[in-house]
């Protein structure tokens, strides 16, 4: 927590910092940012030792990582928030898949009606994300003046969420009747000039920045610019470091966990549209399945207190490329997807531990 | 000195967790590459059932007989996994693709875009929405459906109580279950008292069978439509004490029940083949179809439970082709020809 704030009198006073000095001005996200680095080096380092050449580098792969992962990052964008609040929330997978199945229903359903592809399509997008939001006015409703604890009231989220999934397409999938649109979005992207990523292909299919990527960029971006330059971002931390405080520091607390948590059904609500988007479906039982471990896990990897009242956005964008790369390493290296598990689990419990170390 | 440790720390994990692959690789390695070599990525889903465990082990033991081609599997918990793992294997630059869905709609999109991309696919036993691979391989289910409930009427003697068991919602269970009651209702004598999902799961099917028991009084079969659901359902039956009242008939060939249907087994008088196996048929049409395109060649090696109907098969793949689909009969398992389907090596 100090250091970021007595950076700027360190540097200051003298002509020639130490390096543990010069270690202090840097930006609390950078034990992330190195792990980052070392792990990307290491995964091009055992191809080249093993096959001579990198598939981890082309950018077909770099950008597959970021479209996979950027479904959890969007959600670890509001979620950042909401831990550093000092809460957190356990519903967001089972929404997703509740939001997903809903939105797809109501689509096949305008559809039925006679409406064009496009519109229905759009219909659904828009009810998906705005119903997220009221899903993220409910748990913040629950806790503010349920006076419920967060873990308990986004538990019965999760057990909620899902069974309603489950129940509305009878433990089955809800598929999409739209061919085009609605996939469109999650699916398609901005094509990148000059390029073809398959060669034996008849026409040639240019390199994709994916459309979820840039919303999960643009995202991050104006949470950074809403966590560090408004009076909203300043009571979400100030909140909290200490709540008493904040009480009596006529910041509206209520108010502020509302809105927070809220922003976050939003984030899920987008993310559920995307991913049902992408797949073209939403499968009851396996859509957004453990995602609450994945965003927590981003959010904590890239260094947001779990006591809350300190983190960064950066630190979770982090955070979410540092899970993105060792699933994808862990799959061109072809290791079994139980042990994928493993190594997750270790590299959360690293990154908590590091934190730690680092706060002694 | 707390930075500094920091550091050390950081940097010996994220070098510890790629470092303890590397063992597992270098295997892989030793048989470097020479020329351009075929590569094939194989996707299936996770073993989480006995069945899926069998797919993985017939898939790594064909993958063996060919080292000359490059294989890429991957096992998937999840359709969100799947699409990953594909494509992953796209940014791989495969060859072919041989996948088993984990479930049907989700995978057909990114089916189409390795289709698109003239990657060759076979697709096996759970199928995409769209015609979208080159052959897709599946087991006979209607087939299944039908001459499992034949084989229950006539043991019964056309008279008798049957529950059913059903698997996961799919074109799969569908098929089954409609082809099986088709039979059953042709059979006035026969009554069904109930079907629910038991998810082909044992813990789901023994939970099911238990609220069987408790509601009917007198049942006289049992059809569980899955061998890893027999067994499930066969010990709320044990824990009953009503072993001597019924009998099960599961499905799919699972080596220890072809095993008590070859001793003579009163709780299991027969099986029904749907061979796991069928993912090895298929990394086999899929390495000929790329190969030479003769897939003939690869029809005589097949196992009995495996054969492909020839008629189906052909010599070369004409260019621009929708998908072919090829259906692998099933068997009637009794004590008699139980031998011909018992492998006592595999996993399943």
């Amino acid at each position: 927590m100090s250091d970021t704030n007595d950076t700027g009198a360190l540097v200051q006073g003298q002509a020639r910092p130490t390096p543990r000095e010069w270690m202090a001005t840097l930006p609390s996200w950078w034990v992330p940012a190195v792990a980052l680095l070392v792990l990307i080096v290491g995964t091009i380092l055992i191809e080249w030792s093993t096959k001579g050449s990198s598939t981890f580098i082309s950018p077909e792969n770099l950008l597959n990582i970021l479209r996979q992962w950027s479904f959890v990052g969007i959600i670890a964008v509001g979620m950042t928030f909401v831990i550093i609040l000092g809460g957190i929330d356990l519903s967001v997978g089972s929404l997703v898949a509740f939001l997903g199945g809903l939105g797809i229903l109501l689509m096949n359903h305008l559809m039925g009606q006679g409406w064009g592809e496009l519109s229905a399509a759009s219909v659904a997008f828009v009810v998906m994300i705005s119903l997220g939001a009221v899903a993220g006015v409910l748990n913040g409703t629950l806790i503010t003046r349920g006076k419920l604890a967060p873990f308990i009231a986004t538990l019965g989220g999760l057990a909620a969420y899902r069974s309603l999934a489950l129940a509305l397409a009878d433990g089955g999938e809800f598929r999409s009747a739209s061919a085009e649109w609605f996939k469109a979005l999650g699916t398609g992207g901005l094509a990148i000039p000059g390029t073809n990523i398959a060669p034996r292909a008849p026409e040639p299919i240019p390199l994709l920045f994916p459309w979820p990527v840039v919303i999960f960029f643009v995202l991050a971006a104006s949470a950074w610019v809403l966590l560090n330059l408004t009076r909203y971002g300043r009571y979400v931390i100030a909140i909290g470091s200490n709540e008493r405080a904040a009480v009596y520091s006529a910041i509206p607390v209520n108010r502020v966990k509302l809105l927070t948590y809220s922003l976050l059904g939003l984030c899920v609500g987008i993310s559920g549209a995307l991913l049902s988007s992408r797949m073209n479906s939403v499968s009851s039982s396996g859509t957004g399945l453990l995602y609450e471990l994945d965003v927590i896990a981003a959010v904590v990897i890239g260094g947001t207190r779990m006591r809350g009242g300190a983190g960064t956005i950066a630190g979770t964008v982090i955070g979410v490329l540092i899970l993105g790369v060792v699933g994808n390493m862990l799959n061109l290296l072809q290791v079994s997807v139980y042990l994928q598990g493993l190594v997750k689990g270790v590299i959360i419990i690293g990154a908590v531990l590091l934190q730690r170390a680092e706060r002694l | 000195m707390k930075r500094l440790f920091t550091m050390l720390a950081a940097l010996s994990l994220v070098l510890v967790l790629p470092g303890c692959k590397k063992s597992e690789e270098k295997s892989e390695a030793a048989r470097a590459p020479t020329a351009k070599k075929l590569k094939i990525g194989i996707s299936i889903p996770a073993a989480d059932h006995g069945w899926a465990a069998g797919v993985g082990w017939w898939a790594k033991k064909k993958m063996a007989e060919y080292p000359d081609v490059e294989w890429v599997l991957a096992t998937a918990n999840e359709p969100g996994k799947q699409t990953s793992d594909i494509e992953d294997m796209m940014a791989q630059q495969v060859d072919g693709l041989v996948v088993l869905a984990t479930e049907s709609a989700p995978i057909t999109p990114v089916a189409e875009k390795a289709k698109a991309r003239g990657i060759f696919i076979v697709n096996v036993d759970r199928g995409f929405l769209k015609p979208v691979a080159d052959v897709f391989l599946e087991g006979d289910n209607k087939a299944f459906g039908r001459k499992s409930a034949e084989f229950i009427v006539q043991k019964l003697g056309g008279k008798g109580n049957v529950v059913i068991l059903r698997g996961i919602p799919s074109t799969v269970d569908t098929d089954r279950y409609e082809a099986a009651m088709e039979v059953f209702k042709q059979n006035p004598g026969i009554q069904v008292l109930a079907a629910q999902p038991g998810m082909w799961n044992q813990q789901k099917a023994l939970e099911v069978m238990q609220s069987y028991l408790s509601q009917f009084q007198k049942i006289d079969a049992v059809w569980a439509s899955d061998d890893d659901m027999a067994l499930g359902a066969e010990k709320a039956i044990k824990e009953a004490g009503r072993q001597n009242e019924m009998w099960l008939f599961g499905g799919g060939g699972m080596k220890d029940i072809v095993k008590r249907v070859m001793d003579k087994d009163p709780l299991y008088p027969a099986d029904i083949t749907y061979p796991p196996a069928m993912i090895a048929a298929s990394i086999d049409l899929a390495v000929a179809n790329l190969r030479d395109g003769n897939e003939k060649a690869i029809a005589d090696k097949l196992p009995a439970h495996l054969r492909i109907d020839k008629s189906q098969l052909q010599e070369k793949r004409a260019a621009g082709q929708t998908q072919r689909l090829l259906k692998l009969d099933v068997h009637l398992i009794t004590p008699e020809n139980a031998r011909e389907f018992y492998f006592p090596d595999s996993v399943y």
